[in-house]
């Protein structure tokens, strides 16, 4: 709680707007744990959720004068309404097709809010408000980590709640064992439909604050490549689990970062497009590691090291 | 009571599994259903459960009736609904699920919060040792704990009927007793109807109030328990006995053990 108050005293807000890059990523990300880590569902459409969420709130809030705590509800809402309809068609496919759908949709996203003259174009939209409370007006980076910080709070609570309920066990057995979960009763299409629902509310809302702390909205906020990492985040962080899908957006979202300072800082003769390059091949070698030597991810290794920790001497 | 009237069972629409199968389930009745690999008897189950659609199967002929309601044309969910489990073949845990949270899955379709705790309790007084790995994830449970647990998450589902698909599989001897005595425990007590397609016929007929064979995909033979585990067809086939003390191999049938059947 007091890091931001640390980081701006020492002037660096570099990191703290990374922070809170962080926090909004977490978000997203916990919303594509729910597609893909808990009901198994390969989403690579989930930038364009994000961006379904971002661009609504933009475009109501300059557009059409709504205050930006409706407007973010609204992103929220009808991220989720199109997570509905891309789940239509995906639900009855598995694994590689889903992921095809998804892929899909992304770039049928993306065409439709760049022709669309409301949404700016490929332009984007600027002046997008900050959120305030009463008095109280979020413009400084100290203050969206305060902010952002309740959100994640409030976004990771109700992911791991999700999992210990009857709700979210389903989505845990449609991806373990779909024949099994239908003839236990549940109804394994509207479940798929459920999950993606529920994930797409995430991205909205991880969208929907994104745009309001820029305070502009592009396109190109939102890439298939940014898809591929949330993936690969929760790969790294421990398929299905909320502790493993912040500990894997953190650890590589900490590795772009120290990539980025170090090339920035002239320390090591890197060029900036060469650190760029070595970002998605240290990504790429990341995610290999991980699924042949590590394929719990994060959250096992650190299960792993508590028990020993626990069990000292006697560890294993 | 469920009733199976002359149903045909055709996989990708070439595949003919089942022929002229009709069987009948009194409430409260454990039917056995025995038959060498390939019989037929997974299909059955399947077909009256309606997984069998995800096999691109259907029931291409003659109807499957529960209580006077036409079931043939539902999909999974809807005669789970109505109270048929099916426990699948192999024993398909939710891996990553506890035990104690595998069996509130069963639970799925009902509201009545207080009897399924009851009855939670219920399984582990059945089943004492799914009591002690209750946290455990499922998926580290040895194939006997694993079976213990599909057959109790079935119950949890408090079914009419029950289909139990070779609980038998690939276990110790003295663990399938042990098992198929609680079954029969399940059956008397909480007056569940089963159906048990088995392999090894000796366990399922042990139990069973009513048998049928099933061969090629046909009713080979049917009868009481007792019948069916004194006819000398079962006896060389399934049970793998034969008054001489020599194996026989099923090619080697005479072909009157064929399509016998002693009871209707």
């Amino acid at each position: 709680m007091i890091l931001p108050i640390a980081l701006s005293q020492t002037g660096n807000l570099n990191w703290l707007s990374f922070i809170n890059f962080t926090l909004i990523t977490i978000i997203a990300v916990l919303g594509l744990n729910v597609i893909t880590g808990m009901s198994g569902q390969v989403s690579l459409g989930h930038s364009a959720f994000i961006m379904v969420g971002g661009y609504t709130v933009a475009v109501l809030t300059t557009q059409a004068g709504w205050s930006l705590w409706l407007a973010l509800a609204a992103g929220v809402l009808i991220s989720g309404v199109v997570g509905i309809a891309v789940a239509i068609p995906a639900m009855r496919l598995k694994g590689f097709y889903v992921a095809v759908v998804t892929l899909a949709f992304f770039f049928i996203a993306q065409y439709i809010i760049k022709s669309l003259d409301i949404t700016g174009g490929i332009h984007g939209l600027v002046g997008v408000p900050y959120p305030t409370i009463g008095g109280l007006k979020f413009n400084s980076d100290v203050s969206w980590y305060y902010l952002l910080f309740f959100f994640t709070v409030l976004c990771i609570l109700v992911s791991a709640n999700l999992i210990r309920s009857r709700f979210g066990r389903a989505f845990l057995a449609i991806r373990d064992n779909d024949i099994t979960a239908s003839s236990l009763g549940i109804n394994v299409p509207v479940t798929k439909i459920r999950a993606f629902f529920i994930g797409a509310l995430f991205a909205g809302l991880a969208g929907g604050l994104w745009t309001s702390y820029m305070s502009v909205v592009r396109m190109d906020q939102f890439t298939i490549w940014d898809s591929i990492w949330y993936v690969g985040m929760i790969i790294i962080g421990g398929v299905g689990s909320t502790a493993g899908t912040v500990m894997g957006v953190i650890f590589l979202l900490l590795i772009r970062q120290v990539l980025h300072v170090i090339g920035a800082s002239g320390l090591v003769p890197l060029s900036s497009n060469l650190s760029a390059a070595l970002i998605y091949a240290i990504y790429g070698v990341a995610i290999i590691l991980f699924i042949s030597f590590q394929p719990y991810g994060l959250i096992a290794v650190w299960r792993k090291a508590r028990a020993n920790y626990k069990r000292w001497p006697f560890g294993v | 009571m469920l009733k199976i009237d002359n149903i045909k069972v055709v996989y990708s629409g070439v595949v003919l599994a089942l022929n002229e199968v009709s069987m009948v389930v009194p409430e409260g009745n454990i039917v056995a259903l025995i038959g060498s690999n390939g019989s037929g008897k997974s299909t059955t189950l399947k077909s009256i459960s309606g997984v069998l659609a995800t096999e691109d199967g259907k029931v291409t002929e003659g109807t499957i009736m529960l209580d006077g309601k036409r079931i043939d044309r539902l999909v999974p969910e809807q005669i789970a609904r109505i109270g048929i489990c099916h426990v699948l073949q192999g024993r398909s845990v939710f891996a990553q699920l506890t035990t104690e949270e595998n069996l509130l899955m069963g639970a799925y379709l009902r509201k009545d919060r207080q009897k399924i705790k009851e009855d939670l309790y219920r399984i582990y007084h059945y089943f004492p040792m799914l009591e002690t790995l209750r946290q455990q994830k499922s998926g580290y449970l040895s194939g006997g704990e694993q079976q213990m647990l599909v057959i109790g998450r079935a119950f949890m589902a408090r079914p009419k009927i029950m289909l139990l698909d070779e609980p038998s599989l690939g276990l110790a001897p003295k663990l399938i007793s042990n098992i198929y005595d609680i079954i029969r425990q399940l059956n008397r007590e909480e007056k569940t109807s089963l159906i048990i397609a088995e392999q090894s016929a000796v366990a399922a007929l042990a139990i069973a109030d009513y048998g049928y064979v099933l061969q090629n995909g046909r009713i080979a033979s049917e009868g009481s328990s007792e019948v069916l585990a004194g006819q000398q067809a079962v006896k060389e086939v399934y049970l793998g006995l034969n008054g001489g003390g020599t194996f026989i191999s099923r090619h080697d049938m005479p072909s009157s053990a064929h399509g016998s059947s002693s009871e209707g």
